[in-house]
């Protein structure tokens, strides 16, 4: 399943469909232009960094582009492999919540009760969030998680990740900068 | 001197537009005068002394505008969408949040029977096809108030689509005739709610509240069936009361539950749809039509001066009266929509595919919600225009205030006045008292059973209808007393003594000599003098008509 999400991932954003110039031969193995590249960074808020970041998202391309050898012609797409798996319907009674100060213990900062993140909408944040280090981690500091292996997995539900892939940034304390790269 | 921005707000005024291309595949009316659109066309070029009639003949030909409407309604359930934490207005922060709403690593979406129940209703009130099977996507965004970086909702294969929406709008001189328009629901989608966020400018930084993340949404798409502020207004104003007559959301404007985004774009009638801007959030009842009027005024204007439309979200600033670009610096957002990989298809049933022996509590069965369908707010206008023999309008304005039906309900059941007596006195009267004040109809002072008694009284004519009006003023101001008592203490009741009424009818006419010859050479209003006069003789407790007649048979023997 995880192979199918990348593969739709990258169909979706590298297809050419907003007109970038991923450039792909006949054999499916694709350069990544700086623009691709940049419209990645903002998207997924992942720090491509260097040149060797770079090789390593083409390979990973490289990678997920052999399902194009499969022969999928008149196979009807799944949309998941619970599809035919009954959906459990709730009864609408209140069972949870009132958890506030567990919830915000996963804050770097708090104020009364709220969480706090940076100021303005995200389009524009994201753009200062790839800019700084410092603020990167404000950013996400309210979706700060204990565990960096939960994150990971929960990253890779929304990124367009694999093992192969280009590294996260972490995005909390210890994070690589790009120095380090 | 017909400037374009003029001609625009005749055409605005009146909703009409010639229904080419996409814009209104549904018959609209023909253009037909009307003056009091033209004073208020020359009320908005002088608003406007910006835009002149010096371009070449440009400005000369028509312009068409299309309207479409994305409406969030919040589901009215206990708990949200997918957790089972409370929907709730007015909580602490983050005190309605469950482990799934914060997206906490590990959590997974559990669908709430409630919200794919409301969606079914609210779908099948507005005549859609109900999908028996649809799906659920990942939206993704990066906004601070949506934690897990996208939202769940419906883009593939929604809950209902090809819908209709009828409501009606005023036209005519006096827009007092009551045309009725449709717009066609292209879908209606379940989806999350995001949370709250706070921007604090001076610390520069946001506050997030999660209470409203995750809470069940309907999303009705309109179809771009309208063309002006005035049909937009009026068909959400529909859709809100429709809401509330199935009890799937209270769509209450002012607390958030039901929010407007429009798409709105110009063109010259016969050819293409001109590019389209979207306004967001139009959260109030007062600026829809207002916010939506400007935007379509601006294109013009911004066409007419030889620019261009951009395709962009913009929003409507209340205090500038005016659209403005929202900061969007990511131009088209990517929102790399994907299945839903946690939620299997929703499948609905009907009573021929109910699958047998499974449990109630997971089957929806289609049908049965169909039968248990409230009147909706049109059936209960047709009923009262039958029932009681009221003008269409009188049935719109009656069901438009909350409460105000099952008022004058109560007072029909109790007084033995005509229907068309009752309408009146609650529409006028008692409306323009609570207007006036700024009262809901449940904080009336003057009860339905006082108006009813006060009502009897008139009817029988034992008070005149001014002396009615006196008594409902009291009866306003000092609560606990009935009609009949205010009437007895004021006085109020009228001359039943026909006796001492000739008297005085006689009196006057002698005292008169002057009036009385008008009377005679037939000038039409000297008989009203004469029954004033009289009537202040009574203290204005005879009635009109009694005194006419009575006038009428003296001057004539």
């Amino acid at each position: 399943m995880w192979v199918r999400a990348v593969w739709l991932g990258l169909r979706a954003s590298a297809g050419g469909r907003r007109g970038f110039s991923s450039k792909a031969d006949p054999q499916g193995s694709r350069r990544v232009t700086a623009e691709l590249i940049e419209h990645l960074e903002r998207l997924a808020l992942v720090d491509f960094g260097s040149q060797e970041a770079v090789a390593r998202l083409e390979k990973a391309i490289a990678f997920a582009d052999r399902l194009r050898a499969v022969d999928t012609d008149g196979v009807e797409p799944m949309e998941s492999v619970l599809e035919d798996r009954c959906l459990y319907l709730r009864s609408d009674n209140v069972v949870e919540g009132n958890c506030a100060e567990e919830l915000l213990q996963n804050s770097h900062r708090v104020v009364e009760e709220y969480f706090v993140a940076p100021p303005g909408p995200a389009s524009c944040l994201m753009e200062e969030v790839l800019g700084t280090e410092n603020i990167r981690e404000e950013a996400t500091s309210f979706i700060y998680v204990k565990s960096h292996q939960a994150l990971g997995s929960l990253l890779h539900q929304s990124l367009l990740l694999n093992p192969e892939g280009p590294q996260i940034t972490n995005f909390n304390k210890g994070h690589k900068t790009r120095e380090e790269h | 001197m017909a400037t374009p921005v003029l001609r625009w707000c005749c055409l605005g005024r009146r909703c009409v537009f010639a229904g080419i291309g996409g814009g209104s595949r549904r018959g609209r009316g023909v253009p037909t005068g009307s003056t009091s659109s033209e004073k208020r066309g020359q009320s908005s070029v002088a608003q406007q002394p910006l835009i002149t009639a010096q371009k070449p003949r440009k400005g000369e030909r028509e312009w068409a505008a299309v309207v479409g409407l994305e409406i969030h309604a919040q589901i009215a359930s206990n708990s949200k969408l997918f957790s089972g934490s409370q929907v709730d207005f007015a909580a602490p922060p983050n005190s309605l949040v469950s482990f799934f709403d914060a997206s906490l690593p590990g959590t997974l979406p559990v669908l709430n029977r409630r919200c794919v129940e409301a969606a079914v209703m609210t779908g099948l009130a507005l005549d859609c096809h109900i999908n028996r099977r649809s799906l659920f996507d990942r939206k993704h965004y990066f906004y601070a108030d949506l934690p897990a970086g996208y939202q769940i909702t419906q883009q593939r294969l929604p809950i209902a689509v090809n819908g209709r929406l009828a409501y009606s709008i005023c036209v005519g001189k006096r827009r007092s005739q009551m045309v009725t328009r449709t717009a066609g629901v292209k879908q209606i989608q379940l989806e999350q709610d995001s949370g709250k966020s706070l921007h604090d400018s001076l610390r520069s930084q946001t506050l997030i509240d999660l209470n409203r993340a995750g809470v069940g949404l309907l999303e009705v798409v309109l179809e771009p069936d309208m063309s002006c502020g005035e049909e937009a207004a009026a068909a959400v104003r529909e859709l809100q009361l429709i809401l509330q007559a199935l009890g799937t959301s209270q769509a209450n404007m002012a607390e958030g539950q039901l929010r407007v985004d429009a798409n709105i774009s110009v063109h010259h009638p016969g050819e293409p749809l001109g590019i389209r801007t979207e306004v967001k959030n139009l959260n109030s009842a007062r600026f829809l039509a207002k916010a939506i009027d400007c935007e379509i005024q601006r294109q013009i204007s911004e066409l007419e001066n030889g620019g261009k439309i951009l395709n962009e979200t913009r929003s409507f600033d209340y205090k500038l009266g005016c659209t403005v670009p929202m900061r969007d610096k990511e131009g088209k957002q990517d929102y790399r929509f994907m299945p839903e990989p946690n939620l299997p298809p929703l499948l609905l049933y009907d009573s021929r595919s109910l699958p047998i022996g499974t449990d109630p509590q997971q089957v929806i069965d289609i049908d049965r919600i169909r039968e248990r369908l409230p009147e909706l707010p049109r059936v209960t206008r047709e009923k009262l225009v039958q029932q009681y023999g009221m003008l269409p309008e009188h049935s719109f304005a009656l069901l438009n205030e909350v409460g105000l039906l099952e008022f004058f309900q109560n007072v029909i059941k109790e007084t033995r006045a005509e229907p068309k007596k009752v309408t009146s006195w609650v529409l006028n009267t008692l409306l323009g008292f609570l207007k006036q004040q700024n009262l809901a109809v449940s904080e009336s002072p003057v009860t339905p059973s006082a108006l009813a008694e006060l009502l009897d009284l008139l009817d029988r004519k034992a008070i005149s209808s001014s002396a009615a009006k006196q008594v409902f003023e009291e009866l306003w101001r000092s609560k606990g007393k009935t009609p009949a008592q205010m009437v007895a203490e004021k006085k109020l009741e009228l001359m039943q003594d026909a006796e001492a009424l000739e008297q005085l009818c006689r009196s006057t006419l002698e005292a008169h000599p002057q009036v009385v010859t008008d009377v005679k050479k037939g000038n039409p209003r000297a008989i009203n003098k004469l029954i004033g006069l009289v009537r202040r003789a009574t203290l204005g407790r005879a009635d009109p008509t009694a005194i006419k007649e009575v006038l009428e048979r003296q001057l004539s023997s």
